[in-house]
C-alpha cells in the first residue's frame, strides 16, 4: 500500500484522483477533530470538505519530506481559524486563539452521549480554542509534540507546557460540572 | 531527577515518547515523591478520560459532495490541460470575487475583452489568430499580477494568502512581483503568509538575485518554522553563498535547537 506521502506526490503531478485515497483514509478522523472542536456536525462536514478542497489547490506547496497528517491539520486548523474569524471579523488572530468560547450550545444541538462522556465534553468547550487544539491534535492525531510545534509556530517545549496546562484545566472544569449536577 | 524536571516530561510519558531509560528515571523519581506522583496521577487519567470522548460517523452527503466537487475538479483540469491560455485564465477567475468592486469591474471587462478577442480569431488565418491569442494569453498574465500585488497589499492575512496563490499561478512572474514577495517574506506579520512567499519563491530559483535576498532574510526571521522553510529553498537551491548565514545560525543562541540542526544538515548538503 501507497503511503500517505507517495500519494501526495502522485496528487502533484496532476492525479487528481488520488485525493480520493487521502479521502477515505482520513475524513472521518478529520470529522471528529472539528466535532470534538466545535460540536456542531454541519459545520463539520463543511469544514473537511474545504480541507480537501484546500489540498486539491495547494498541492505543489506540500513538501515530500514532511508528514501529510501534519499538513493537512495544519490546514484543517486554518480552515477552522477562517471560520471563527468569519464569525468575529473585527478580533485580531492572537486573541482568537486565546478566546473562551462562546456560550453553551442549547440542548436542541448538543450530542447524545452517555453523561459523563457529556460533562468531558462540556468542559473542554469550556477551554480556550489553542488549548483544546493541542489536546485534540496530540490525543486524538496520532500528531507528536514536534509536530504540532511546527504547525503552531511554536517550540516543543511550549507544546508541552500547553498540554500539561490544559489538561489540569480540563480536570477543573469537569469536576466544575460534575459538582453542579450531583 | 528533581521536580521541575519529572513535570517538564509528564507530558512525554502521557505519549509514551520516552526512551527505556529516561521512562525508568522519571517512575523512579514519581514512585519517591507523592506531589509529582499525585499531578501525574491527574494528568493520566484526564488524558485517558478524553478517550470517552464518542467518534462519530460523518452523514452520507460529506461522501457524495467530496466525490462531485473532485468530479468537477477533475473536469475542469482536463479541459484546461486542452487550452493552456485559457487554463490561466479559469484558474484566476474565482478570485475575482474576492476583489475590491473596482477592480472587479476592471477584470470583469478584460475578461470579456479577451473572450470577444479570441472569438473574433477563430477562424482566421490559424497563425495570426495564434499569435493574437499569445498576446491576449500574456496579457491575462499582466493583470494577474497587478491582482497578486493589489492582494498582497490587503490588510488581511487571507487576502495576502490569496495574493501569493495566484502569484505562485503565474508562469512569467515579473520583478515587481518578486521585490513584493521579498518584503513580504521580511515583513509580513502572519507567520503563515511569510510561509506562503517562501513556497512562491520557489519560482525564482534561477535568479541570483532573490538567492542572495533569501540568504540575508534568514538572519531576519524570528519564527522557527519560517527559517526551517527559508533553510530547505536555500538548500533545494544548493545556494553556496547561504553557508555563512547559515553558519551564523547555527551559532546564535536564541535559535531552537530543532533550526540548527537543520542549519547544520542543510550546510553538509550545501557546500
Amino acid at each position: 500500500m501507497q503511503d500517505d506521502e507517495q500519494v501526495m506526490s502522485e496528487l502533484q503531478q496532476g492525479r487528481l484522483e488520488m485525493l480520493a485515497i487521502l479521502f477515505e483514509r482520513h475524513h472521518v478522523r478529520l470529522y471528529n477533530f472539528f466535532l470534538r472542536l466545535c460540536r456542531d456536525r454541519s459545520l463539520s462536514e463543511d469544514l473537511v470538505q474545504e480541507v480537501f478542497l484546500r489540498i486539491l489547490k495547494y498541492r505543489q506547496t506540500y513538501r515530500a519530506d514532511s508528514k501529510f497528517t501534519a499538513w493537512m491539520y495544519r490546514i484543517g486548523r486554518n480552515a477552522h481559524i477562517d471560520h471563527v474569524r468569519a464569525q468575529r471579523p473585527e478580533t485580531p488572530i492572537d486573541e482568537v486563539w486565546e478566546q473562551e468560547p462562546s456560550p453553551e450550545p442549547g440542548p436542541e444541538h448538543r450530542l447524545e452521549s452517555d453523561q459523563q462522556a457529556d460533562l468531558l465534553a462540556r468542559a473542554m468547550e469550556r477551554l480556550p480554542l489553542r488549548k483544546r487544539e493541542v489536546l485534540l491534535l496530540s490525543r486524538f492525531q496520532e500528531l507528536k509534540y514536534q509536530e504540532i510545534a511546527g504547525m503552531m509556530a511554536c517550540s516543543v517545549e511550549s507544546v508541552k507546557v500547553l498540554v500539561h496546562r490544559s489538561l489540569q484545566e480540563l480536570r477543573r472544569h469537569y469536576l466544575d460540572l460534575q459538582g453542579g449536577i450531583s | 531527577m528533581n521536580c521541575p524536571e519529572a513535570k517538564n516530561k509528564l507530558p512525554d510519558l502521557l505519549q509514551n515518547s520516552l526512551d527505556a531509560a529516561e521512562s525508568a528515571r522519571l517512575r523512579e523519581h514519581l514512585q519517591s515523591c507523592p506531589a509529582c506522583w499525585q499531578e501525574w496521577q491527574e494528568l493520566h487519567e484526564t488524558w485517558s478520560r478524553l478517550g470517552l470522548l464518542p467518534e462519530e460517523q460523518p452523514g452520507p452527503e460529506l461522501r457524495r459532495d467530496f466525490y462531485r466537487m473532485l468530479e468537477a475538479e477533475r473536469r475542469e483540469a482536463a479541459a484546461a490541460g486542452r487550452r493552456p491560455w485559457r487554463e490561466r485564465l479559469l484558474a484566476w477567475l474565482p478570485d475575482l470575487r474576492r476583489l475590491q468592486p473596482a477592480m472587479q469591474l476592471a477584470a470583469a471587462v478584460l475578461v470579456v475583452a479577451v473572450g470577444f478577442g479570441a472569438g473574433l480569431f477563430i477562424g482566421r488565418n490559424d497563425r495570426a489568430a495564434a499569435e493574437k491569442i499569445e498576446r491576449l494569453s500574456s496579457e491575462v498574465g499582466r493583470l494577474q499580477q497587478q491582482t497578486s500585488l493589489s492582494l498582497l497589499s490587503q490588510p488581511s492575512a487571507t487576502a495576502r494568502l490569496q495574493g501569493i496563490t495566484l502569484a505562485a499561478q503565474n508562469p512569467e512572474p515579473g520583478i515587481e512581483l518578486r521585490r513584493k514577495l521579498l518584503m513580504v517574506l521580511d515583513g509580513d506579520p502572519s507567520v503563515n503568509v511569510r510561509l506562503q512567499a517562501v513556497d512562491a519563491l520557489y519560482l525564482y530559483a534561477g535568479d541570483p538575485e532573490v538567492r542572495a535576498a533569501l540568504s540575508a532574510s534568514l538572519a531576519r526571521q524570528t519564527a522557527p518554522q519560517v527559517q526551517v522553510a527559508l533553510i530547505d529553498l536555500l538548500v533545494a537551491f544548493r545556494e553556496k553563498q547561504a553557508a555563512s548565514a547559515l553558519k551564523k545560525l547555527m551559532a546564535d543562541e536564541k535559535i531552537l535547537p530543532e533550526v540548527k540542526q537543520r542549519a547544520r544538515a542543510g550546510v553538509d548538503l550545501i557546500l
